[in-house]
């Protein structure tokens, strides 16, 4: 290999022109450097250059610097920090023990309450069914609906939500004054904010404490067990201890201990209803509702939030006029797996006269349909005993495949009665089959059809 | 005297009469499967639609045609059929190919070398030496 001179080097370019070369030998200047690798000697400044040649000695006399003191940019002491001073242990009382548990020890940071676990807005799991979504869309509806009726502030939405549900069997109706709330036989606007107020003293209320705001059946209690006789205010008597356990209980009694107890009683019954009879059963009109207002608007996500754990994004929020729209943002509908599922929702290019949209691969057979040829076209075939389809092949014996792998001599193919067997005629065709072959269709070939040839053929192979 | 041109009793359009689209048919065939039909089944969820209202003289079918590369065929009013494989095409690649079949009008590619063509002849006829006087000899 030819050596690349050292001058052509690139790295040689690096070395000064100035510096004068010692004298090597021409091996000693390919293998040593271009330059020298070596670091260099710390360079002198001019100044002190001038001196060293003005006092003829490199040791010249006189301060470093001539203007005395240290100079602006020289490198400043850094102040020392005083030694860090020893502190004496404190003195421990004379009776410290050191603990061996942790029980009575002071405790920083954070403890495992229960009663401070946060559990969350959203419900454990979310309701992914359509029926079950619209269902829970409509509650929320109801109830929001229920308390602006009932002139109720709309922030005071219980989280809990409960079993059952009241609002089952009320109908929401768009009308010229706003929306209004049509309630059937089995459902009344007091149950309906009965069970929305119940969850919230579910929650935070303590029994015994005194209710502020009692219920209708908690003031029948009140009424039933006061001995005060409401006709005779006069004859007031103090009241019976509330805390006493009553021997018999009132029948409003029992009404304030089903309200109270989180048992439903009407769970069972409700639970079997299926969704979709539920949604049919409601007036469809409620999907056109308005909810145009904020406040109203807010609530019901927010409600809906609850009952369902599918969040709404903001973005699609300010554009939702209707139930119609909340409803469409929380079902997704699945994404279709075959591009017919796509193409069936566009109804857009279903209803053009000039497309038609198959689903499954269109054949010969079909566009002969399509003009009416097919049924000429299978009745001559027929009458040819010509297979009609493909599949119909396979109705002939197995040995029909035989015939396909046979020598190009094999001679002419001749087709017999359905019920009966394929024969390959020809001399030396016998010969190609397997003897196996041969003793198999011996028994199903009728006799007069097995010429003399190939009689003679067969007796050969036995 | 002003000079006056002479009014016209009828409209000129140059020979044409009315024009039929010389494409009647376009099948479009695609695969659920396999990706080279990606783009064809994009452009059927998406601009079919808008292709088929805008041509509403062109029979529009659509077919699955599974494990083959998607593929537009146009049948012509001459008979003959045009297909072109739009495998691993995009949408809007498909709809070339789509309006070029549409506009096409299915017959053979032919090389056109002169600006005119026509299938009527001259309007002078054919020459005749019998004709027009004919040679005195």
């Amino acid at each position: 290999m030819r050596r690349i001179p050292i001058t052509s080097r690139s790295i040689g370019l690096l070395r000064p022109y100035t510096t004068p070369t010692p004298y090597l030998c021409s091996i000693c200047k390919h293998q040593a450097p271009a330059f020298s690798t070596s670091s260099l000697r710390p360079s002198l400044d001019t100044t002190e250059k001038i001196r060293r040649k003005v006092w003829g000695t490199d040791e010249p006399p006189g301060l470093e610097d001539p203007y005395g003191g240290l100079s602006k940019f020289a490198k400043k002491p850094k102040p020392t920090s005083p030694p860090r001073q020893m502190t004496a242990a404190p003195q421990l009382p004379p009776d410290y023990v050191p603990s061996s548990t942790w029980d009575g020890l002071e405790s920083v940071g954070e403890i495992y309450e229960p009663e401070y676990d946060f559990g969350g807005f959203l419900p454990a799991e979310l309701v992914t069914d359509t029926d079950e979504m619209t269902a829970a869309l409509h509650r929320a509806m109801v109830e929001i609906f229920a308390l602006k009726e009932a002139g109720l502030s709309l922030l005071n939405i219980p989280k809990a939500v409960l079993g059952l549900d009241p609002t089952h069997d009320v109908d929401i109706v768009p009308s010229a004054d706003g929306t209004q709330l049509r309630f059937n036989k089995d459902s009344s606007l007091a149950e309906v904010l009965q069970a929305l107020t119940r969850d919230v003293s579910l929650s935070s209320v303590d029994e015994t404490a005194e209710k502020g705001a009692p219920t209708e059946a908690e003031e029948d209690v009140a009424a039933d067990r006061s001995e005060l006789d409401p006709l005779h205010p006069e004859g007031n008597s103090p009241l019976t201890d509330e805390t006493a356990v009553k021997e018999q209980p009132t029948e409003s009694e029992e009404d304030v201990a089903a309200d109270r107890s989180e048992a439903d009683p009407l769970a069972d019954s409700e639970a079997y209803m299926p969704f979709e009879e539920l949604i049919a059963s409601w007036d469809p009109s409620w999907l056109q509702v308005s909810i145009e207002d904020p406040e109203i608007k807010f609530a019901i996500l927010k409600r809906t939030l609850q009952l369902t754990g599918v969040r709404v994004p903001d973005s699609a929020i300010r554009s939702t006029r209707t139930a119609q729209s909340i409803l469409s943002h929380l079902v997704t509908p699945p994404k279709p797996r075959k591009l017919i599922d796509a193409l069936e929702q566009k109804e857009e290019l279903l209803t053009l006269p000039n497309v038609s949209v198959f689903a499954k691969r269109v054949t010969p057979i079909h566009k002969e349909k399509s003009i009416g040829r097919w049924k000429l076209i299978e009745k001559e075939l027929e009458s040819r005993d010509l297979p009609v389809t493909a599949t119909a092949n396979n109705e002939y014996p197995e040995v029909c495949s035989t015939s396909a792998t046979l020598p190009e001599t094999a001679g002419e193919t001749a087709f017999v009665a359905e019920d009966e067997i394929l024969i390959v005629v020809g001399v030396g065709l016998w010969l190609a089959l397997t003897a196996k072959v041969v003793e198999l269709m011996l028994e199903f070939v009728p006799e007069e059809l097995v010429g003399p040839e190939m009689g003679f053929e067969l007796e050969m192979l036995r | 005297m002003v000079v006056q041109g002479i009014r016209k009793a009828t409209v000129g359009q140059n020979g044409v009469g009315a024009f039929i689209l010389q494409c009647k048919r376009l099948d479009f065939h695609y695969c659920d499967w396999a990706g080279s039909s990606k783009g064809m089944n994009s452009f059927l969820k998406n601009s079919l639609t808008k292709f088929a209202a805008l041509n509403p003289q062109v029979e529009i079918t659509v077919s699955p045609r599974p494990r083959r590369h998607p593929v537009i065929r146009g049948t012509y009013i001459n008979g003959r059929e045009k297909a072109i494989c739009v495998r691993n095409l995009t949408k809007e690649q498909v709809l070339q190919k789509a309006e070029l079949l549409r506009d096409a009008n299915g017959e053979k590619l032919k090389k056109v070398t002169k600006p005119v063509k026509s299938i009527n002849e001259s309007v002078r006829g054919v020459w005749s030496p019998y004709h027009d006087g004919g040679i005195h000899v």
